[in-house]
């Protein structure tokens, strides 16, 4: 398996570019359609996400300056798209009356590629509940198990505050879990 | 291990439920997005050019009303509807589009989706 800082060569050479784009997708596409999976809850959603995503990765993959690591740099602009989904999600859900955590239940429910049994449900219910931020240091940490260090480069956030998000969402799911809501 | 969290604690290592997608599907993602560089960035493309005169005549009703109603208080100033249109840019219209775009009629959508579709 090759680099990034060789796949980022051959991707800027239009020779070859098209093989190092396929490679990029093969290497990292699986890693952040699993993240827009917990996101979203919904396969086509995720696969939609995913493919506007790499659309952005493709068209700026010249303008990409190496300040951050490849798959960090791919993983914003995936999450940006899967925020913006979520907003848009949310405001058609402020009308239906029914919350994130309602919808997030109903939806893994109803979902194929969702196997997990019912706690698990809950567990993606209590994640939808938290503040942006939280949540994405809460699957970051608890279901990729990167470590602070690497997080705090992603999130361009301290280890200190990350850790304080953390430990905050992770009591708050606790109780949700406790609760059953 | 925090003490704190028994319940996440044992669910650690279990996954996360969710399937993980074949290898297919990503060799097919890199031969779509490959085929789509040319094309304007989606999002615009979501927004067919009515759904854009739409907005801009609802914010020209707004901004009507608005200097009707100021007019009628101290001086009446008659809004000319070109240059009310030609005031914005398209990022204001565009964003006012995303802001709204759940309040326009699906059906109205459906139909010109369809009539684009037809014409292409």
């Amino acid at each position: 398996m090759i680099n990034d800082d060789e796949l980022l060569i051959r991707l800027r050479n239009p020779a070859t570019r098209s093989r190092a784009f396929s490679q990029l997708v093969q290497t990292y596409g699986p890693r952040l359609h699993a993240h827009l999976l917990r996101m979203l809850h919904k396969r086509a959603d995720a696969d939609d996400v995913l493919q506007n995503a790499f659309v952005k990765v493709h068209r700026g993959i010249d303008g990409f300056r190496g300040d951050s690591q490849l798959y960090s740099w791919m993983y914003r602009i995936t999450t940006n798209e899967a925020l913006a989904w979520l907003r848009k999600r949310k405001r058609v859900l402020s009308l239906e009356a029914e919350n994130e955590a309602q919808w997030v239940d109903r939806q893994l429910k109803a979902e194929p590629f969702f196997e997990g049994g019912e706690i698990m449900r809950l567990l993606h219910a209590a994640i939808a509940t938290l503040p942006d931020k939280q949540r994405e240091v809460f699957q970051l940490r608890y279901f990729e198990e990167l470590p602070y260090r690497k997080i705090s480069e992603m999130l361009q956030t301290s280890e200190g505050s990350l850790k304080a998000s953390y430990h905050h969402a992770a009591k708050k799911i606790e109780t949700f879990l406790r609760n059953g809501s | 291990m925090d003490p704190e969290t028994p319940i996440l604690n044992e669910l650690k290592g279990q996954g996360d439920g969710f399937r993980r997608a074949d290898p297919t599907f990503f060799e097919q993602l890199a031969r779509a997005v490959e085929a789509k560089p040319s094309q304007p960035p989606i999002k615009r493309r979501l927004l067919p050019r009515w759904v854009g005169a739409a907005a801009a005549a609802v914010l020209l009703l707004v901004l009507a009303r608005y200097a009707i109603n100021a007019g009628s208080v101290e001086e009446t100033y008659t809004a000319d509807a070109d240059e009310l249109i030609e005031a914005l840019t398209d990022e204001e219209i565009f964003a006012y589009i995303e802001e709204n775009v759940a309040d326009f009629e699906l059906e109205l959508l459906t139909e010109e989706l369809e009539l684009e579709s037809f014409t292409e």
